[in-house]
């Protein structure tokens, strides 16, 4: 951008809505194609469930057979035998530890028993027991699976750190910030929002995309600033750590402290009298009486302390959870004495309207209330928004297809030329890399070594390849080949499954397999729209050789 | 000293960025010592309405014509902020 061919950038001049015109359209593009890519993976992770069903094809047996044999988790020892066993353990070999954590069953009182404390590095560090004598246990490697891969969890992981670790978290998260600041600008700068709802005009070219971007984002705004919003919540002391450093301090373990503080009101600081750790027992009952919940886990602050407390949380019931706002368990704090210190009820907001607020917050992202429905809902909000980020991006080059605005000065053709190529990979192309992602989970051989990463590198192998063909061919060329590509691979879908594994759609209907049906039948819903998509493209190219039903041309299209 | 187009978007940006960070960051040093609420609670709510500060800011940001403006109207309220909070820390408020 030279300073000599641009006479104004256009930043902060004008009246306020053109000022935030302004901002809406370069915030928009820049960050488009990346919160497109976070929009797109972020609604397939609302079914990280199904998708992951779909990948481990092999373990389709396994379930049906534990959910025909479920009532076999009968109680081996009781509760007040494994709270025993657990206590003698951490004081024989963790006395010095200044919690400790014991999970002594599951929600029926059978299964594993437990016990969890912080290391030096304040890191959890964990040992399993024995439930019928106490004794522990090595801890097993877990079981090499049939098939190597990360299933739906890449998606969730991708949308909020991209595969990079803390740096992508940070990426993502200021893409969210810059996304909130582009909702807001662009409400401002959209005055006539209610009524262009209802306004929809097909076939006009930049005006279509314009109601159409105008549509998907009014129709979901809520959703996206909610979305948005709560996606910085998960992490805010991470992003905004001024609160928590000045208030508790920067050494290690203050977040630690803070977040103890945080979501366990009120524990004392250590009185230096020691006092031996009671029976855990009579604490047990006495909270599942007040909370409602069966025992999921005992932690005890400073144990053998006279300060000591002991805290007893629940589990949650799942047909209990479609029902709440928040998904906190129950929780009752005791004094070594007895003493009920705190009682927060399942879900309730006894700990304080911030952290109740927050958990709120985050259950709301990940869809904890509702159920299958509300899944669906937000499945469909959040592609509303990768409509919006896609219909925002290629507006922009749709407005500067009929009139060059100049902004880059004499490299404005070949920056024009380059956003319609990231056009191009970051929407075309992602779905593709997306859904040869299950390609590939049915296509390399079982016995692939880091088959899992493997996968993975399809999935960004492809995607690179997209862009490469997006900068080769022309962008109308591009468009319409990476749409018919998208089309392909997921209407095939269920005919790769069907070849690929002894099971196809028909038998997972017929034996009401609907998570692994679901991935392959919204699979073709998809293919059916990119197939729409390319079909539209290659009507308005014939249009434009016969050269008269739509009057402008594309200056960067391939036309002759 | 005057600053071409492209130099005065650029400082415009950082500061909305980064002088927008600070003074989110001051908003949410100083006010949990304010709010009449548990410490852990007043932090998380003071870092919660942290990036809704940094939000405002930013947008005010682009509207402001006058960089001199958008310069003082983010630092000096971070530095006052900033000042307002180590003197409640020390008086241990």
């Amino acid at each position: 951008m030279r300073a000599t061919h641009t006479p104004d950038t256009g930043a902060a001049t004008g009246g306020l809505r053109q000022a935030m015109a302004w901002l809406h359209t370069w915030c928009g593009l820049w960050f488009s194609w990346l919160l497109f890519a976070v929009f797109l993976t972020g609604s397939l992770a609302v079914f990280e469930g199904p998708i992951t069903h779909w990948m481990t094809p092999e373990h389709h047996a396994e379930e049906e057979a534990a959910r025909a044999s479920l009532p076999a988790t009968a109680p081996v020892a009781s509760r007040a035998q494994r709270l025993a066993y657990a206590s003698n353990y951490m004081a024989q070999h963790h006395r010095s530890k200044d919690m400790w954590e014991i999970w002594p069953a599951d929600a029926e009182g059978g299964g594993e028993l437990k016990v969890y404390w912080f290391d030096e590095q304040h890191l959890y560090a964990q040992a399993k027991l024995d439930a019928n004598t106490g004794a522990p246990q090595p801890l097993l490697p877990p079981k090499v699976p049939a098939r190597g891969t990360l299933g739906g969890q890449h998606f969730v992981d991708f949308h909020y750190n991209l595969h990079g670790g803390t740096l992508g978290l940070w990426i993502v998260a200021i893409a969210a910030m810059v996304m909130l600041v582009a909702l807001v600008s662009g409400v401002i700068t959209h005055k006539r929002i209610f009524k262009d709802f209802f306004t929809f005009r097909p076939k006009k070219g930049q005006r279509s995309w314009l109601d159409a971007h105008n549509v998907v984002a009014v129709l979901s705004l809520p959703f996206q600033f909610m979305i948005a919003y709560t996606g910085i919540v998960f992490t805010a002391t991470t992003y905004l750590p001024a609160g928590v450093l000045a208030h508790y301090g920067n050494d290690a373990g203050a977040h630690l402290r803070y977040t103890t503080e945080l979501t366990a009101p009120g524990l004392q600081p250590r009185s230096g009298i020691p006092l031996p750790v009671p029976a855990l027992e009579p604490f047990a009952a006495h909270a599942v009486a007040l909370m409602g919940q069966p025992v999921r886990a005992m932690v005890l602050d400073h144990p053998g302390d006279a300060n000591m407390r002991i805290s007893v949380y629940g589990w949650n019931d799942q047909k209990d959870l479609v029902r709440r706002m928040s998904d906190s368990t129950g929780m009752v704090a005791f004094a070594p004495n007895g003493e009920v210190l705190h009682v927060r009820l399942p879900g309730g907001s006894a700990d304080g309207v911030a952290s109740f607020t927050s958990q709120v917050l985050s259950n709301l992202h990940m869809t904890g209330l509702g159920g299958l429905p509300m899944k669906w809902l937000f499945f469909l909000c959040g592609l509303a928004g990768t409509a919006m980020m896609g219909t925002g991006a290629v507006l922009f080059m749709v407005k500067r297809r009929n009139k060059s605005l100049n902004e880059f000065g004499p490299r404005t053709a070949s920056v024009y030329r380059g956003i319609e190529a990231l056009n191009i990979a970051a929407i075309a192309g992602l779905a593709i890399a997306c859904i040869a992602y299950l390609w590939a989970n049915r296509l390399l051989p079982l016995a692939t070594e880091e088959r899992a990463v493997m996968e993975l590198q399809v999935f960004f192998g492809v995607w690179l390849i997209t862009l490469v063909h997006a900068c080769a061919r022309a962008p109308q060329s591009a468009w319409r080949e990476q749409l018919w590509a998208l089309a392909a691979l997921c209407l095939l879908l269920p005919l790769l499954n069907g070849l690929t594994t002894d099971d196809h759609l028909i038998a997972e209907v017929s034996r009401g397999d609907w998570e692994s049906a679901g991935v392959e039948l919204t699979s073709m819903v998809f293919g059916l729209l990119a197939g729409w998509g390319a079909m539209l493209l290659r009507a308005r190219r014939l249009a434009q050789r016969r050269g008269s039903t739509y009057p402008h041309r594309d200056l960067t299209g391939d036309t002759p | 000293m005057t600053l071409g187009p492209g130099q005065r978007l650029a400082v415009r940006v950082l500061l909305a960025v980064f002088a927008g960070y600070a003074l989110a960051s001051a908003f949410a040093m100083v006010l949990p010592s304010l709010l009449p609420m548990p410490r852990a609670q007043a932090v998380l709510t003071a870092t919660l309405l942290g990036f809704v500060v940094h939000l405002v800011a930013t947008l005010w940001v682009f509207t402001q014509p006058d960089l001199r403006q958008v310069a003082a109207g983010l630092l000096v309220p971070t530095g006052l902020l900033t000042f307002l909070g180590l003197a409640l820390q020390r008086t241990g408020a």
